[in-house]
């Protein structure tokens, strides 16, 4: 058995026009469903903002079917506000605007071509890479590196200090070598295994 | 017939091809291709007595001398030279230079950053002293300009480390 109401009962009970057993079947109805009741006191709270600021004298507009009619403004303002978001078609292009913007925009690369030339050559050569101070990084803690190019001595110089000073005790008189440059001259073989020293 | 010696003496055709082809690969390989040489010098410079450093440490010639002195922060009396080291710069190794060999108490460690322009080389540097980093840096060497580093005091002194190239 179909317990649902038609819509134009449904309607008369949003807004409060049924009496009597239609009433109660149609609260009996609604009593499991707060949408609807929520819909109800929404309307109702609608037509109590109207009552309150229409005077009496006034009869309200549209007094039929106003749920109805309400609705249709809904439609009716979601098809406006389509129409409204819909891409807007360009007019057709004026006659003179399609030589006069090639010929404008013409004029103006002329025109920069021109401030261009008329400007002064830069006194720099751009292209010079200026010369980087090098990374100078010691691990040690206390020990600090400073680097400057020596002009006077033609060399680049990095001052250490707070570094730990060798022993007196430490003699290189008997391990001084300098070596022959036929010493120096060694394979790679014997470079890459001397690597070894000093490696922690 | 099937000889005995026959798998003993394959196995020894395949060890000595095996050799072979290993050293035909380490002549072929171009990081062990030479960029130039790198000339690690040890000073000690100091304003007291230079006979500190030993009678085998040497007086420095005069050039460099005048060299050092004209840089204040350089400029000491007397100047020795304890020890130098030239080694090869390689392509894509490391290599190391131990100017007071065979002391290890001040090694220099370097390897190429890039291909060399012109006379300039741009090198990683690694300055060790007692064992220990004390100094990375990246340096551009060039002919006739090398890099001094102020380095720890020594007997009343301080040592210059110069690392240079070497023709």
């Amino acid at each position: 058995m179909n317990t649902n109401p038609d819509e134009t009962r449904l309607a008369l009970w949003l807004e409060d026009e049924l009496v009597g057993m239609e009433l109660a079947e149609m609260d009996a109805w609604a009593a499991d469903k707060p949408d609807q009741l929520a819909a109800r006191e929404e309307l109702r709270g609608y037509c109590a903002i109207m009552v309150k600021n229409i005077p009496a004298s006034i009869e309200p507009p549209y007094p039929d079917f106003f749920l109805t009619r309400v609705n249709q403004g809904i439609r009716d303002l979601q098809i406006a506000e389509e129409k409204a978001a819909a891409p807007v078609v360009a007019p057709a292009r004026a006659f003179w605007r399609s030589w006069l913007m090639p010929a404008a925009a013409f004029a103006g690369m002329v025109f920069a071509f021109g401030i261009g030339k008329q400007s002064r050559e830069p006194a720099g050569n751009l292209t010079a890479v200026p010369s980087q101070a090098p990374v100078v990084y010691t691990p040690e803690d206390g020990v600090d590196g400073e680097w400057f190019a020596s002009s006077n001595a033609g060399a680049t110089v990095i001052v250490l200090e707070g570094v730990s000073a060798i022993p007196d005790s430490t003699d290189f008189s008997e391990t001084v070598y300098v070596p022959t440059a036929r010493e120096s001259d060694r394979t790679a073989d014997s470079g890459l295994r001397d690597s070894n020293l000093g490696k922690q | 017939m099937k000889s005995p010696l026959l798998p003993y003496l394959c196995l020894a055709v395949v060890i000595v091809l095996s050799a072979l082809a290993g050293k035909a690969r380490a002549q072929e390989d171009p990081g062990k291709a030479k960029l130039g040489q790198l000339q690690v010098t040890v000073y000690f410079a100091t304003d007291g007595d230079p006979q500190v450093a030993g009678e085998r440490a040497e007086e420095v010639a005069d050039s460099i001398r005048e060299r050092l002195q004209k840089e204040s922060r350089l400029n000491f009396l007397h100047y020795r030279t304890l020890g130098a080291d030239k080694q090869p710069i390689f392509r894509s190794y490391e290599n190391w230079a131990q100017p007071l060999k065979p002391s290890d108490e001040i090694l220099v460690r370097f390897e190429a950053r890039s291909q060399p322009s012109g006379d300039t080389v741009s090198l990683d540097v690694e300055l060790w002293v007692s064992k220990k980093k004390i100094l990375k840096t990246d340096a551009r060497l060039q002919d006739g300009r090398p890099l001094f580093v102020l380095g720890p005091e020594w007997r009343g002194g301080r040592l210059i480390i110069s690392v240079a190239l070497a023709p």
